[in-house]
């Protein structure tokens, strides 16, 4: 760990805020993505990883510089991701938002993620129903396969690093991202050539 | 061979290995005795065409983009609400002592002020709709208010004097400066004086954290116009979608004022931020009666990007669209 690094620690641990926010800015927008490819919208991911960050200010007494802060704090997004999950005021605020909407043609894009490709023209477009189409895909992932496809998959983890924040072998994890990966392409067959 | 078969005929060991394959997590040895299997076990070969062809459309680290905007509104969320969870306790009489001593300097408060009402005056009278102008001028520049009016005779002093121009021959000159003052100032955060002087600093000071820390401070002192116009200047321009969404939510609580709906309105259909638009709307759907609401629901809402608002604000316009249908019969 980074001397500076370490000072930062003591110091939020101490309760200092400004402190914990300069720790997690180098990191703060990879600690969003993964949320929100965790979570089911995008205000959802917001509020993830918000609740995520005041249980990382209130746990960081009880950080050990054993693992990385970065790793300590990608356990931490995945736990308030679902923990988000299976709060019943999240199950509510999902059924009410997807009843009697879920087929539409009006359903806009924007509730969905972005997912990062070429941007030009047809591709733009191409890139916004493959957005759509990956979130829903997601969904239908068990929490599990959604953990190791995002951290591994999108985040590009080690399975070794995932091991370690999903609490499980690496043969678990290669077994969960290879199922999250042959459901993905299932959902996402109308794309595949 | 069918996509079931594939997955049912391959071990937990060869799932390993194909997923240390796909992610080049072997040495060259390990490469060469896949490669060669794949040669002879078709069920093998098959799966790992499955994954590459996944890769090809999903490619590996295709993530959620997080724009800045966003990300700059979550981190200010987040600022806010770790402040509430601080383990420090700072009573209000040591923030605004604080505030007071050493957080607010005066001396660049005052020399930038100078310049900001000018400027500002004339900026807003082009920047906000006349036709829908939420502020009245008087509101807003009060001329008890002018933090000038705080400064004692001579307690002052010239910075960053220039000579733009020198004649020799006439002696005309051409200077330019600014001034500077620290002063000290005694009071009650009732008090006019002292509110002016905060509203102005809510509206200039350049670090986002004092204005946002002035929004919290104020937010108990919104029954003066004067706190509720400087409230809504920074829901309308203040650059920090943080702040702006601070401000909001104070005004919401005060929506009760006719002007505070009109500044409320305005930010419903100008906001960038789509969390401040849903503060503001659900405070007018309480009075979605009044017609300037209605035709703000009508104009802009119905096709807003949040669905949350478009699918209530579509609702309620039908709603009134009805209710208009049935008073006419």
């Amino acid at each position: 760990m980074q001397h500076n690094e370490k000072e930062l620690i003591n110091a939020a641990a101490n309760g200092c805020t400004m402190s914990f926010e300069r720790l997690i800015s180098p990191v703060e927008s990879k600690m969003l993505s993964i949320a929100a490819g965790l979570a089911s919208s995008p205000d959802e991911a917001d509020d993830i990883f918000q609740e995520a960050m005041i249980n990382a200010y209130r746990a960081l007494p009880k950080f050990r510089a054993e693992s990385q802060f970065a790793t300590w704090l990608y356990r931490i997004v995945v736990n308030a991701a679902m923990d988000h999950h299976r709060s019943l005021k999240s199950k509510l605020k999902y059924i009410v938002s997807n009843t009697g909407s879920k087929n539409s043609e009006t359903q806009d894009w924007q509730a969905y993620e972005r997912y990062a490709t070429n941007e030009t023209g047809e591709s733009q477009m191409h890139n916004e129903q493959l957005s759509k189409a990956i979130s829903h895909a997601l969904e239908s992932l068990s929490p599990n396969e959604r953990i190791a496809f995002v951290i591994c998959h999108q985040q590009g983890l080690k399975m070794t690093e995932a091991a370690g924040i999903m609490h499980c072998s690496e043969g678990a994890v290669k077994n969960f991202l290879f199922r999250a990966r042959s459901k993905m392409r299932e959902q996402l067959k109308q794309f595949v050539g | 061979m069918e996509k079931a078969t594939i997955n049912q005929s391959l071990s937990d060991k060869d799932i390993s290995l194909l997923m240390d394959y796909i992610n080049h997590e072997l040495d060259e040895d390990e490469m060469a005795s896949v490669e060669k299997r794949m040669l002879k076990d078709k069920v093998f070969f098959d799966a790992i065409a499955e994954q590459k062809s996944f890769n090809s459309l999903v490619p590996s680290r295709m993530a959620p983009v997080i724009d800045r905007e966003r990300m700059s509104g979550v981190r200010w969320a987040t600022h806010r609400a770790l402040r509430n969870h601080s383990k420090k306790r700072v009573s209000f009489l040591s923030l605004v002592s604080q505030l007071w001593q050493a957080k607010i300097s005066f001396r660049s408060q005052f020399a930038s002020v100078l310049v900001a009402f000018g400027v500002g005056f004339m900026v807003s009278q082009t920047h906000l709709d006349n036709s829908n102008s939420a502020i009245s001028d008087s509101t807003l520049l009060d001329s008890t208010m002018l933090p000038v009016t705080l400064i004692k005779n001579g307690d002052f002093e010239i910075t960053d004097l220039s000579v733009d121009s020198i004649d020799s021959n006439s002696g005309a000159v051409k200077l330019t400066y600014s001034l500077a003052s620290q002063t000290s100032l005694d009071g009650n955060i009732a008090s006019r004086q002292i509110q002016g002087l905060l509203a102005s600093t809510m509206r200039n000071d350049v670090s986002d954290d004092t204005r946002l820390q002035l929004i919290e401070l104020l937010k108990g002192q919104t029954e003066t116009s004067q706190m509720r116009g400087a409230l809504s200047y920074s829901l309308l321009n203040d650059p920090n979608p943080g702040v702006r969404m601070a401000a909001a939510e104070v005004l919401v609580k005060n929506s009760h004022y006719s002007q505070v709906r009109n500044v409320l309105r305005q930010a419903l259909k100008n906001d960038v931020n789509q969390g401040i638009r849903i503060q503001v709307f659900t405070a007018l759907t309480q009075y979605s009666d009044e017609k300037e609401t209605q035709e703000v629901f009508k104009d802009y809402s119905v096709n807003d990007s949040n669905r949350y608002i478009r699918e209530l604000a579509r609702v309620l316009v039908h709603s009134q669209n009805k209710a208009g249908v049935n008073d006419s019969i």
